[in-house]
């Protein structure tokens, strides 16, 4: 999937913090919670009709249900899990996964990078050390990396690698 | 009932396979070497899965034909 050039290593691989699948995590442990208070109300619904077929219909029908709280869990944790930015000696890379058959990759090469701005907003970002890198380039457009874990040291990576590749203004160039 | 059930189930498994084989393939295609999260994710996905669908597949035969 990722082809580094001659001489790129990579220096620091970024997933979104764990409190993006925490939420959504928190989400579907809530829906859970539906068939339980389904079945408290279900005998009254279902007086009339057969208890023979009713009773293994309903779990039939709540064990499907279940499977695709499974399913729709599992997709939404590949999204979070295959977002990633990966910085290498010579260019950031981001990765983003929009669904099935939907990535989007764009790449800057830090020899382009001109400012690095972080930011932690808020009351949950503060205790749980993540935000958002703002990273400018000289052709003025600019990359923003949300959710991101131990700001600082990205960052810093980041700066270090930029300031070595402008030294050095290897041009990039591919297999 | 059971045959509408049966036919529900019968689509539903067939959906939920190549869902589930979509997401297996993007994992192995995108996740970077080394990294053995995916693995262990799939194969607890796998086994819910296969638990649920039994649970199912018990539970569909259990409706009167």
């Amino acid at each position: 999937m990722l082809k580094l050039y001659d001489n790129e290593k990579i220096v620091l691989i970024i997933h979104k913090h764990w409190f993006v699948m925490a939420r959504t995590i928190a989400t579907f442990a809530a829906l859970v919670f539906i068939p339980p208070v389904i079945l408290t109300f279900l005998p009254l619904a279902t007086e009339q009709f057969d208890i023979r077929i009713v009773e293994p219909a309903t779990n039939f029908f709540l064990s499907l249900y279940i499977m695709v709280l499974f399913i729709f869990l599992f997709l939404l944790w590949m999204d979070y899990y295959l977002d990633m930015w990966i910085i290498t000696t010579s260019r950031i890379i981001d990765a983003e996964q929009h669904g099935l058959f939907n990535r989007e990759i764009s790449e800057i090469p830090l020899q382009h990078v001109q400012d690095v701005t972080i930011e932690i907003k808020g009351f949950i970002e503060t205790f749980l050390k993540f935000g958002r890198i703002r990273i400018q380039t000289a052709g003025e457009r600019e990359f923003t990396i949300n959710f991101v874990p131990h700001l600082y040291e990205a960052k810093e990576v980041i700066i270090k690698y930029a300031h070595e590749a402008q030294k050095t203004q290897l041009p990039v160039t591919s297999n | 009932m059971f045959l509408i059930a049966l036919a529900i189930f019968i689509a539903f498994s067939l959906i939920y396979l190549l869902l589930s084989a979509a997401i297996f393939y993007h994992l192995r295609q995108y996740t970077l070497p080394g990294r053995p999260a995916p693995r262990i994710i799939m194969l607890a996905f796998i086994f819910l899965s296969a638990l649920f669908w039994l649970f199912s597949a018990t539970f569909l035969l259990k409706i009167p034909t």
